[in-house]
């Protein structure tokens, strides 16, 4: 799955995100913590149990204030993954890429350009809760052993429940950071609980929406009993051309929902097809951040 | 309904393949899909169709059978309820009277054109086996058809078949169509018409029920008072149906045009004309009258509904001819909106009187001053017969002439043989009492002339020679003595009166002055102060009387309007004319007069054919007919509908059964492929 030609395009990228983002991706973006750096941030009043050796004797000498002085924090980014393992994502169109492959191209990608500037990252699992989870690692020497994992995962489950999974992977989570949630949002709850629990445990979420041209344009007419794949519950439908054009609207009505959804909070979010290259997708959401 | 081929319902089992695939088409194909989330909300909201949704298949698969039951069924060849799996004798008949011109003001078609078209409907419903027949029924019955196979035929004559302008002999059509079929069991007559056929009959007060719409009409019944005949052709007979075509229209026609000669105007005539309104409205028109293409009268007529106008005209001329009417309307019918009459030619009559003394002649003189337009010159006995004219009559009155002069000559009181050296006649003793047993009715001579029981004193048996012409014996007495005779001769006629006027009671008798009247029209060779119109599809004797002696004069030519020729049949000086089924004026002329024709009658050489006016005109020995339409019945253009019994079943469109079907069962494919197979509609 991911040969030495995947393995140059992931370097191809990540050498472009450097030279085209100039520091602006990921590990390069500097926490708002200020704490014991060494670059100046700016002044304080003292306190009482301040330490001294922080204290701007200059300034003090001078003007006679006690001030502090205070270091902006360099800190790892922590990146997660919350890869969409269901079933539902183990679809793909004839002539398309299977969506669960894709899923696994885009998080390696980004896994690969995270280690590559030397951030932490993580990758998990889920379908109704955490199934896999690679923990944080950091360097990318790491990259094989995060590859080989990604390899490894198998889509499985009855259903599609990212809230439990977020649930699981917040008590879990370390530290806070970047959360990649690479799904096609059929979560029969509903998709906004867990990224909303993601806002509100101060993860900063950034939601990769993948799903098949079919799925958009489905080409069934007639008597047809329709077999959800993850809760395996049949449905007897006649579709016919009024409902196909039905179906549209409401497909499209949800793509607009996702994507309204997150502009009104903030998040980024990225949509695409399997019919689309992970390096197109990874170059598309390189674009929109450098001109966000 | 019956079928044709019932065995072939076997073709029924197909379906039960179409069952069995139905039900293998009916396990739904399973698609995997990653979430019902969408089809879920799309068919959420539609579960109280879902009764909907399963009887849907089960009307796909009625629908299917509906078109294997239907095509199976076509296959079997239904015939319709008229239909008979037996081979049938199917009779025609198609009424192409003078009514059937009438034009609809809306379609632009005639009711012919519509009965063809209704007819052609029947000729296409014909099945292998059957055999039909086309008759026309307008102006004379006609077998256009006989009992054939193949409808081809028969349409092409109804493509071809025009309309008359006679009347309407439907039930003489019907009786003739028993004789071509008459297998009662296999014969079906149709008879196609506007009602033209039906008689007179029913009151007034029926239409006061409101029985027609038409009830109106005040004055004569009409075809809306009519109904059907119980005789031939009624609604009783099983074997008829009846296809009724055309809608009622209103029209105005003369009905009576005749003319004759007045009277006490010895040039002078008199026309009675009647016109009828048959609409349901009030119109104004305009009659106009010319004779010979000299306007005569232009009168202004407003007629209430069915009201009739009634007048007689009179007017004078000693030249006679065509006497036309002529009203202005716009009904579309125009063959009763002209009649023509023939007023009869009143030449001048030179009569040279030859008598001994005014006594044996004061009878015979009273009553020819007493004629009109006779010119009489009193010769006494100075008279030489060499110089009569041929064209003036010589009347001996008690004068046996020694040599007959030519032209007509009239002998009355002959007591004397004729002279030997002509030995034209012989006069045989005075007879006793004489009474008069026996006399010719035929005679031109003694029209409206009764003599028997007549005395005539004087009387002598008259025996004519052969060799002056064929005698004819008039008059006969008990003992058998001919007391008068005509003679044809070729250089003019001879009338012998062997009696003595003036001791005889036939001067006082009023019969007298009309046989003489009739001897000066005989003489001549005149109809007569009338030359009735006739009508068309009429069949009439006409006096026929010319100077032609021949042995084969037993013919003599009609000239229709337009100059063609039919020969007719001359017996006993009356020639058989009609039916004529054209209106307009004829003309019977001699036949060796007219133009060289063959033995069909058509024209001999390239010329065209000149009209009948025109043969008189040019000299053709004969006289002129008019003949007209003047038929109520068919100028009353009111439709009286059918009743359901006596209609004819027709095949909607004219075609079998088993095409319908089959259009159906396609129309019912369509219909399961566009709701079921291309599911376009939920």
């Amino acid at each position: 799955m991911f040969d030495s030609e995947f393995l140059k395009r992931l370097e191809y990228l990540s050498l472009l995100s450097k030279r085209v983002f100039r520091g602006q991706l990921l590990a390069q973006r500097r926490t708002m913590q200020v704490g014991g750096g060494i670059e100046f941030a700016d002044h304080r009043e003292y306190m009482h149990g301040d330490d001294l050796r922080y204290l701007d004797w200059n300034v003090y000498a001078r003007h006679g204030d006690l001030l502090l002085k205070r270091f902006q924090e360099e800190e790892d980014l922590h990146v997660y993954v919350l890869l969409d393992g269901s079933v539902s994502m183990d679809r793909a169109d004839e002539g398309s890429a299977n969506k669960f492959l894709l899923a696994r191209q885009i998080a390696a990608a980004i896994s690969y350009i995270a280690l590559a500037d030397l951030d932490r990252v993580s990758i998990l699992s889920y379908d109704d809760r955490v199934r896999e989870t690679m923990p944080l690692m950091r360097g990318k020497d790491n990259i094989l052993t995060l590859l080989r994992f990604l390899e490894s995962l198998q889509c499985s489950g009855q259903r599609t429940d990212l809230a439990t999974a977020v649930g699981d992977f917040v008590q879990r989570a370390s530290r806070t950071g970047l959360v990649l949630v690479i799904s096609d949002l059929y979560d029969q709850a509903g998709f906004r609980d867990g990224v909303d629990r993601l806002r509100h445990a101060h993860f900063e979420p950034h939601v990769i929406q993948i799903h098949t041209p079919e799925e958009a344009e489905p080409k069934l007419l007639g008597d047809v009993e329709l077999l959800d794949c993850e809760t395996g519950i049949a449905k007897k439908v006649t579709v016919t051309e009024r409902k196909l054009r039905q179906y549209r609207e409401l497909f499209q009505g949800f793509l607009g929902e996702v994507e309204s959804y997150c502009r009104s909070r903030g998040l980024s979010h990225t949509r695409t097809t399997t019919e689309t290259p992970f390096d197109a997708v990874l170059l598309g959401m390189m674009k929109a951040s450098a001109v966000g | 309904m019956s079928l044709f081929s019932p065995d072939r319902l076997l073709w029924l089992w197909v379906a039960l393949p179409i069952v069995g695939f139905y039900i293998l088409k009916t396990r739904l194909r399973r698609r995997r899909v990653a979430t019902l989330l969408f089809w879920d909300q799309l068919f959420e909201e539609k579960r109280q169709r879902s009764l909907w949704q399963n009887l849907r298949h089960w009307l796909s698969l009625l629908l299917q059978l509906l078109f294997v039951g239907l095509l199976v069924f076509a296959l079997a060849d239904p015939l319709w309820k008229f239909q008979s799996d037996q081979g049938q004798e199917l009779v025609l008949i198609v009424d192409n009277s003078a009514s059937m011109k009438a034009m609809d003001p809306t379609t632009e078609e005639s009711r012919l054109q519509q009965a063809v078209m209704r007819a052609e409907d029947v000729v296409r419903s014909l099945r292998p086996g059957d055999k039909a027949a086309l008759i026309s029924a307008g102006s004379s019955v006609r077998v256009v058809v006989g009992m054939t196979e193949f409808g081809p035929t028969i349409e092409e004559a109804l493509a071809e078949m025009q309309a008359t302008e006679g009347p309407t002999l439907v039930p003489q059509a019907i009786h003739a169509a028993r004789r071509l079929a008459p297998d009662p069991e296999r014969r079906r007559i149709v008879v196609v018409t506007d009602g033209g056929s039906r008689e007179k009959g029913g009151s007034r007060e029926k239409n006061a029920e409101g029985l027609n719409p038409a009830s109106a009409r005040a004055s004569e019944p009409t075809k809306a008072d009519i109904t059907l005949s119980k005789s031939e052709g009624s609604r009783d007979d099983t074997d008829v149906q009846w296809v009724q075509v055309g809608r009622s229209l209103p029209n105005v026609a003369i009905s009576r045009f005749q003319v004759r000669r007045s009277a006490t105007d010895p040039i002078g005539y008199v026309l009675l004309i009647e016109i009828q309104n048959f609409s349901d409205k009030e119109i104004s028109t305009r009659l106009t009258l010319d004779l010979e293409d000299n306007l005569i009268d232009v009168v202004p007529i407003t007629l209430a509904a069915g009201d009739t106008f009634r007048r007689v005209f009179e007017g004078a001329s000693q030249q006679g001819g065509v006497l036309t009417g002529r009203i202005d309307t716009d009904d579309g019918f125009a063959i009763d909106d002209v009649a023509r009459a023939v007023v009869p030619l009143r030449p001048s009559i030179p009569v040279t009187l030859v008598s001994n003394n005014e006594t044996d002649s004061f009878y015979l003189r009273n009553v020819l001053e007493s004629l009109p337009l006779v010119q009489l010159t009193d010769a006494g006995t100075d008279f030489d017969p060499e110089q009569a004219s041929i064209d003036s009559l010589t009347v001996f009155a008690g004068v046996t002439p020694k040599s007959l002069p030519p032209g007509p000559t009239l002998i009355v009181g002959a007591s004397e043989s004729g002279s030997s050296h002509d030995g034209f006649f012989t006069v045989g003793p005075e007879l006793a009492s004489p009474i008069v047993a026996k006399q010719d009715d035929q005679s031109p001579l003694l029209r409206h002339v009764r003599l028997q029981n007549v005395i005539l004193e004087g009387g002598r048996d008259v025996e004519v020679s052969d060799s002056l012409g064929e005698a004819t014996t008039l008059l006969e007495t008990a003992e058998g003595a001919r007391v008068l005779v005509s003679v044809e001769r070729e250089s003019g006629r001879v009338l012998l009166l062997a009696a003595n006027l003036t001791d005889s009671d036939l001067p006082l008798r009023i019969a007298f002055p009309v046989m003489m009247t009739n001897a000066m029209n005989w003489f001549f060779r005149q109809s007569g102060d009338m030359n009735p119109s006739l009508q068309t599809g009429q069949i009439t004797h006409l006096p026929w009387d010319t100077a032609n002696l021949r042995s084969d004069a037993g013919q003599a030519t009609l000239v229709d309007p337009e100059g063609q020729r039919q020969l007719v049949t001359v017996d006993q000086r009356r020639a058989l004319v009609g039916p004529v089924d054209q209106t307009g004026v004829y003309a019977l002329v001699s036949d060796d007069l007219a133009r060289p024709t063959d033995s069909n009658g058509s024209d001999g050489n390239e010329e065209a054919p000149k009209s009948a006016r025109e043969q008189v005109a040019a000299g053709a020995q004969g006289q002129l007919i008019a003949v007209n339409l003047c038929d109520a019945k068919e100028s009353d253009l009111s439709i009286v509908a059918l009743d359901e019994q006596s209609a004819a079943e027709l095949p909607p469109a004219g075609f079998s059964a088993w095409l319908y079907l089959v259009l159906i069962g396609l129309a019912l494919v369509v219909a399961e492929w566009a709701f079921f197979q291309r599911r376009v509609i939920a």
